[in-house]
């Protein structure tokens, strides 16, 4: 089992667990009242994202698709974040 | 670029020239489209929160984050252990991908027994679809990615079998990437919903 585990995605795991546990913080722990919701709002929805592509590059193994099958990933990243964003900041 | 056939020993972290597609073109086209189609729902959802975000953020203080919390680190988790189970998969190493992808599904089975722990806990609080326009959209967005969770419960169940037999051609590892494609998928989603409708103010 060691070396199946001892594979760099599960750093990746950890890390994501990790901004998991902070956006929590932010959005509902202790955090929660030292931002101001217009400023956390975008900041989880940038840091929720960020999780997506590491969910699509290192689990989904999006980093080594054929080019085509990766920018259709990384625009939906874009579009699906950006509407997101631009119509919660309206 | 298709001179290079990979077979199931070529390890992932492949150079440039070694492109590889995970799975059936099929079934990234069904991912793809699911995919818009949350997104589509996300945008929805940020555009009914702009008209009453009154409403929407003290609906949202009714949830509770613990679960949503829990939840999104099941699903992380489930995730890790598929890619550990397609690691073990293409080493040959059949029982460990199996018990991996046993693990993976077991955390699914977690994720819905807390899903149905919220949801019994909101009905019998009288928050039910009809009770506002936050309320409707949480029933639907979470309601439609659980109908999600469920069937890759199932197809996780399958490449357990199939990788417990072995990989013994292109189609069997074919079927274990894009059984983990769409498990993924799943994780992916739902990373999405829980900032979106928990914990966005």
């Amino acid at each position: 089992m060691g070396q199946v585990i001892r594979h760099y995605t599960t750093w990746i795991w950890l890390l994501l667990v990790a901004l998991t546990t902070m956006s929590w913080e932010l959005g509902d722990g202790q955090a929660a009242s030292a931002l101001a919701p217009t400023l956390a709002a975008p900041l989880l929805m940038l840091v929720a994202f960020f999780k997506v592509r590491l969910v699509g590059l290192h689990f989904m193994e999006l980093r080594t698709a054929p080019l085509p099958l990766r920018l259709l990933f990384e625009a939906w990243v874009v579009v699906a974040c950006g509407a997101i964003l631009v119509i919660y900041l309206q | 670029m298709s001179g290079l056939e990979l077979t199931a020993d070529t390890p992932v972290a492949g150079r440039r020239a070694e492109r590889h597609m995970p799975g059936e073109e099929g079934v990234w086209v069904f991912i793809l489209g699911d995919m818009t189609v949350f997104a589509l729902f996300f945008a929805v959802f940020a555009w009914y929160r702009g008209v009453d975000p009154a409403l929407f953020t003290a609906s949202q203080q009714t949830l509770n984050a613990g679960y949503g919390l829990f939840n999104t680190c099941l699903l992380l988790t489930s995730s890790w252990f598929v890619v550990l189970a397609m690691n073990a998969a293409r080493r040959h190493l059949n029982n460990q991908a199996a018990l991996l992808l046993v693990l993976a599904f077991l955390c699914g089975l977690g994720f819905s027994l807390v899903k149905f722990l919220e949801y019994g806990e909101k009905i019998a609080a009288g928050l039910v679809p009809t009770t506002n326009n936050f309320y409707m959209f949480y029933y639907i967005l979470t309601g439609l990615h659980f109908v999600h969770v469920v069937i890759g419960m199932v197809v996780v169940l399958f490449m357990a079998h199939r990788a417990r037999r072995g990989i013994r051609g292109g189609g069997d590892m074919s079927f274990l990437e894009g059984g983990a494609s769409y498990w993924h998928m799943v994780d992916l989603l739902w990373i999405v919903l829980f900032p979106l409708i928990y914990l966005m103010k």
